[in-house]
């Protein structure tokens, strides 16, 4: 018995030892991966943006930065703050698409004829690589070869500094992401216990307030990351300024700039920014974050 | 629903009333049809570039720009928007021999491979760490789980712009920068996107299937090869999927850490300000589109039915 006893807290512990040796096995290398390439990135971020280019400490990168920030340079202006507007009107038309977004999506709800097909359709460019739908883009809006381009000739849509050329980044966002949110928000409303909505059709209650009252807080998990994603558009759209602008003057955005150094080699100075604004961008979507959970706690939402 | 209280007996004739006496019903159709029509003229919207990369690339050059036919002394006018009547398939030809790609010249059987190697690779290593990692982190209990838990999803919320001048100067100290390997663990992050659903799809599988097997003399890894990873089959396979369209469609971390050889999406990019003839650059972006095309046909309905009628994003 004793004996037995032995033998099976022994086979006990092989068996634990084993498990150990599994779970370390299997996490050492996506860990590994994650101390690289994340943790040691992050970090050296923050120690080269206090480095020159030979690799002493400095401050020089803050300094210019804020320099250029308030006062502007010689060759862009005030690039920065330029930038940052900029960035911060692309993502209040994000946000505006994600309302719009809900709006339809409430009609392709509400069972539109054709309601397959356009289901088809409005996947597409999730499907296909944005710079295929960039480049026909442009080709649309080209003056002389594009329909749109044809259709409207005097807005000079592609011309370097003119209003047009600001509304193309806005206006490509909403060709391309309002099908998707539709897709994503009317995917969540097909979700909703059907009793709910004939209960309130039942009680006569209208459209409008079927959408704002009933359906909009029953889909809100997934409103507030459509939201969430909005505010954090500011800080990382890139690659549209990079393929339909290639960053004319007036376009760019925070992210595009912060690529922009880091293809120069400027990497200190990047560095930098990088972490100035990653420092404003964290508490922002943080406080964002606690104000949608708050309007969804209203809702009932823990 | 037997016992109405008079209050909603009263909402209820008033909604009848309503019914009966305005004309709300045929507001509503014609709102509907308003609706339709919109939808209808956003899906063209969307459609339409693709006929018209479909129309342009059968033409000769001289047809799309136009200009002046010395033989017959006449002038062409370009024919930017309407069929060919004489098509030629020469552009395809051109697209698959030789075009110029910024200043690189590729053709597009050889962005095909370079695309098809990297996103396959990319896929492959990044899944597997994501199945490894969340089984891992679902399945059992151990010192340091919770912790690894918290700072991998607290991780996954920082935007990647500020860490790509760090990432840039990694890549270039390890000499990394232009290496397939490089691309590879440069995109193998286990904890991104997918984690969260993978590492929630093994926790609902319940233990008992491994237990039984344990009982056979299984060994872990063993369990999770040939028992949970089938199990979870359905997620994995999504996300699989998903994460190879990802990374097909990638330009930003190729067009910085790959440009010597150029993908799909990173040539098609360069195409727009190259010296190509404009019915090449069309051929071109034909064949780009095409083979997506056809694995959207293929897995349309799986690919819609898990990710947007699942309710994620």
């Amino acid at each position: 018995m004793n004996k037995n006893d032995l033998a099976l807290l022994k086979e006990k512990k092989r068996r634990d030892r084993l498990k150990l040796i599994f779970i370390w096995s299997m996490l050492a290398l996506p860990l590994l991966q994650f101390l690289i390439f994340f943790v040691y990135v992050n970090l050296s971020s923050i120690i080269i943006s206090f480095q020159d280019g030979a690799g002493n400490f400095t401050f020089l990168n803050y300094k210019s930065f804020f320099q250029e920030l308030f006062r502007g340079n010689d060759y862009n202006g005030f690039e920065f703050r330029d930038a940052i507007i900029y960035s911060f009107l692309l993502g209040i038309n994000d946000v505006l698409l994600v309302f719009i977004s809900t709006i339809l999506a409430y009609f392709m709800y509400k069972k539109i004829p054709g309601k397959n097909f356009f289901r088809v359709v409005f996947f597409l460019p999730s499907i296909i690589s944005i710079t295929i739908y960039v480049l026909v883009y442009k080709f649309m809006l080209s003056p002389e070869s594009g329909l749109a381009g044809r259709l409207f000739p005097d807005f000079g849509w592609l011309n370097d500094g003119t209003l047009a050329q600001k509304f193309t980044i806005p206006l490509y966002c909403l060709w391309v992401g309002t099908g998707y949110n539709i897709l994503i928000l009317g995917g969540a409303m097909s979700n909703i216990p059907t009793e709910v909505i004939e209960n309130a059709k039942l009680e006569g209650v209208s459209r409008r307030r079927e959408l704002f009252d009933i359906i909009i807080p029953l889909i809100w998990p997934t409103l507030m990351v459509a939201f969430l994603g909005s505010i954090t558009t500011v800080f990382t759209l890139f690659i549209q300024v990079k393929l339909i602008t290639n960053g004319a003057v007036g376009t760019r955005t925070i992210a595009y700039l912060i690529n922009n150094f880091t293809e120069q080699q400027k990497l200190n100075y990047a560095a930098a920014i990088g972490i100035c604004f990653t420092l404003v961008s964290i508490p922002l979507v943080i406080l964002m974050k606690h104000l949608l959970e708050r309007i969804g706690r209203k809702w009932g939402y823990k | 629903m037997d016992a109405l209280t008079k209050k909603q007996i009263r909402k209820r004739g008033r909604y009848f009333r309503h019914r009966a006496f305005s004309s709300s019903a045929l507001k509503q159709k014609i709102i509907t049809w308003f609706i339709f029509i919109l939808f209808l003229a956003y899906a063209i919207s969307l459609i339409y570039p693709f006929v018209y990369l479909m129309i342009n690339s059968f033409k000769s050059p001289n047809e799309f720009i136009g200009g002046y036919d010395p033989i017959t002394d006449t002038r062409i006018y370009p024919n930017y928007f309407w069929f060919t009547s004489n098509p030629t398939i020469q552009n395809f030809i051109d697209a698959f021999n030789k075009i110029s790609v910024g200043s690189q010249e590729t053709n597009i059987l050889q962005m095909f491979l370079n695309s098809i190697f990297l996103s396959l690779g990319e896929t492959i290593v990044s899944m597997t760490f994501t199945c490894m990692a969340a089984y891992v982190l679902a399945k059992y209990t151990f010192k340091g789980n919770k912790l690894i838990y918290t700072i991998v999803l607290t991780a996954s919320f920082i935007p990647a712009v500020a860490s790509l001048p760090a990432t840039y100067k990694l890549m270039n100290d390890l000499s990394l920068m232009g290496t397939y390997f490089g691309m590879i663990i440069l995109n193998a992050s286990a904890f991104g996107g997918a984690f969260l659903y993978i590492h929630s799809y093994f926790k609902s599988i319940p233990w008992s299937f491994a237990e039984s097997a344990m009982m056979d003399g299984a060994s872990d890894f063993r369990i999770f090869r040939q028992i949970m990873v089938p199990l979870a089959r359905n997620g994995v396979l999504t996300f699989t999927i998903i994460r190879f369209l990802g990374f097909w469609n990638d330009y930003w971390y190729p067009s910085l850490f790959y440009s010597n050889r150029p993908t799909i999406a990173v040539g098609i990019a360069g195409l727009g300000d190259s010296a190509n003839a404009f019915p090449v650059i069309c051929a071109a972006m034909v064949l780009a589109v095409l083979p997506v095309l056809i694995f959207y046909a293929i897995f349309q309905k799986k690919l819609m039915l898990n990710t947007i009628d699942g309710g994620l994003k």
